[in-house]
């Protein structure tokens, strides 16, 4: 039964998981080469001093790539859900409310963080080649608030389209994006470095949150 | 006879507006039960409460013995649902949708699905969201007999449906349900689809539940009564409904019996020799007992 509802969730995903995925190589292949084009321009020493001196990141250009995939993502699955009201098909299935739900989330959110880890791999590697292992270390935590602000995208998605009112979907929005753009605050390389228990309790508030959502699409709230 | 459906005391409110108060109902197993009543009366809340995706304001329901909202999964799998509007994965094609659902029933039968399929002549791979309302109908429809259920519960299944489609679905799941023994618990605001299918009916009205009692018997008691006459009746006197006076014409509808009627209007001094009483169809009882508004 769960192989089925998690082919379901593939059939109406796959095609925006492909689409996220090319655009993440896409954008990859594109930020490599226009380093290495930089590097052979103006020279190393000149990138060096960019990085060092002046704290700037050259692969900002990933900044709202998790995002929109996390968004993206996270719409594909639950608007088809809600339309219609379809998701009371799915709450009929004979499973547990809690086993579907938690299977459908996490169907996304494994996907969504596997797809992260490949890109994050891919920029980790990429970036090894090309800088010293303190600056890759300082990329690394640089675009980690981002790649989290995916994943929050996509429990937000989940939490506002849940939602069975569309009074309370429009507070759940703002509280959404309010809490998303704390990861955004700042552009300065490593700034988000001392805060992995903010991003962690976030994470934690929005699957609470969800959860809120799915009880009060349950009991019928209107 | 063992009931699948229990409901005690039920009631119900959108903010202010009471949609129903202390309704009591029972389906018995292996009978076609019509929720019939005109729109905003509460079936499809009544539906919603059902299958636990709405609280009432008090009361129970429970299907199978176990609380509607608390449903165990074996029950589940006992029970077939089709929504208002013939909502189903419409991101699937018809094989994709037969695979998907087949996992989830131990019972299924893909049989009937794909008969019904073969019917309307559809590719395997047309998705369903570019069929028309009649051909998704089928696909919902071929779903719940391919499930095997024991209970069959839908809502308002003749929502955008053209007369022959409509005519196929009540056809196919009357001789399915007969045949298998079925329950069915359905919904409808088009009347006359109900009587080629339903055994009981039960019709709710703005508040409550006015009656739950075979068709036959219903249709068998309550009649229309015409005559002529300048005065109206004193209708206070009489067991009477929906009663009606435009110029010197006179009707209304009744259940106590033509004996009954004649006997309380010679009481009151009026002719009854022109009393004409007439039976009805389950659409013309079904607006005389709830009005014409």
């Amino acid at each position: 039964m769960i192989k089925a509802l998690l082919y379901k969730e593939w059939i109406k995903t796959r095609w925006f998981l492909l689409a996220i995925a090319i655009a993440g190589l896409l954008l990859h292949i594109y930020m490599f080469m226009r380093v290495g084009r930089s590097i052979r321009l103006v020279g190393a020493e000149h990138i060096w001093d960019v990085i060092i001196t002046r704290n700037q990141f050259l692969f900002s250009e990933l900044k709202y790539l998790p995002l929109l995939s996390g968004a993206l993502l996270g719409l594909s699955q639950f608007i088809p859900e809600i339309t219609n009201r379809r998701i009371k098909l799915t709450f009929h299935l004979p499973l547990r409310e809690k086993t579907i739900t938690t299977w459908m989330v996490g169907f996304g959110f494994i996907l969504l963080t596997g797809l992260f880890l490949v890109q994050f791999a891919g920029l980790f590697t990429g970036m090894h080649l090309l800088f010293a292992p303190e600056i890759v270390n300082n990329g690394a935590l640089t675009v980690l608030p981002w790649y989290v602000a995916g994943l929050w995208a996509y429990l937000a998605c989940v939490f506002v389209a849940v939602e069975p009112t569309w009074r309370m979907r429009i507070p759940n929005l703002l509280i959404s994006t309010g809490l998303i753009r704390i990861l955004f605050l700042s552009d300065f390389p490593a700034a988000y470095a001392p805060m992995p228990v903010l991003m962690f309790a976030g994470t934690i508030l929005f699957v609470l949150f969800l959860w809120l959502s799915v009880f009060r699409l349950k009991v019928g709230r209107q | 006879m063992e009931n699948v459906i229990e409901c005690r005391h039920l009631t119900h409110y959108y903010g202010d507006r009471c949609i129903y108060e202390d309704l009591n109902f029972a389906i018995p197993k292996g009978r076609i039960v019509g929720l019939l009543g005109k729109n905003g009366t509460g079936k499809t809340t009544t539906i919603n409460i059902l299958n636990g995706y709405l609280q009432p304001k008090s009361g129970e329901c429970r299907m199978f013995g176990q609380k509607a909202g608390r449903l165990s999964p074996s029950v589940k799998q006992k029970v077939a649902l089709l929504l208002e509007g013939h909502v189903q994965y419409s991101f699937m094609n018809i094989a994709q949708i037969e695979k998907f659902y087949a996992s989830f029933y131990p019972l299924w039968d893909k049989v009937p699905f794909w008969e019904l399929m073969n019917k309307l002549k559809i590719a395997p791979k047309q998705r369903i969201s570019r069929m028309s309302c009649g051909q998704r109908s089928q696909v919902a429809l071929g779903i719940i007999l391919a499930q095997n259920a024991d209970l069959l519960i839908l809502d308002d299944f003749s929502m955008g449906l053209d007369p022959g489609y409509r005519r196929l679905f009540v056809d196919y799941l009357s001789e399915y349900a007969h045949a298998e023994d079925k329950t069915v618990f359905v919904t409808s605001h088009i009347i006359q689809d109900m009587e080629r299918l339903i055994d009981d009916c039960m019709i709710l009205d703005y508040g409550k539940l006015l009656l739950q009692q075979p068709v036959d018997r219903f249709l068998d008691s309550f009649k229309r009564y015409r005559m002529t006459s300048l005065l109206a009746p004193n209708w206070e006197k009489m067991p009477v409904v929906h009663p009606e006076k435009i110029r010197n014409r006179i009707e209304f509808y009744s259940d106590a019996g033509k004996q009954t009627i004649v006997q309380n209007l010679e009481e009151q001094g009026f002719e009854t020799n022109d009393l004409q009483e007439e039976s009805l169809t389950l659409e013309e009882a079904f607006i005389g007992l709830t009005g014409k508004y």
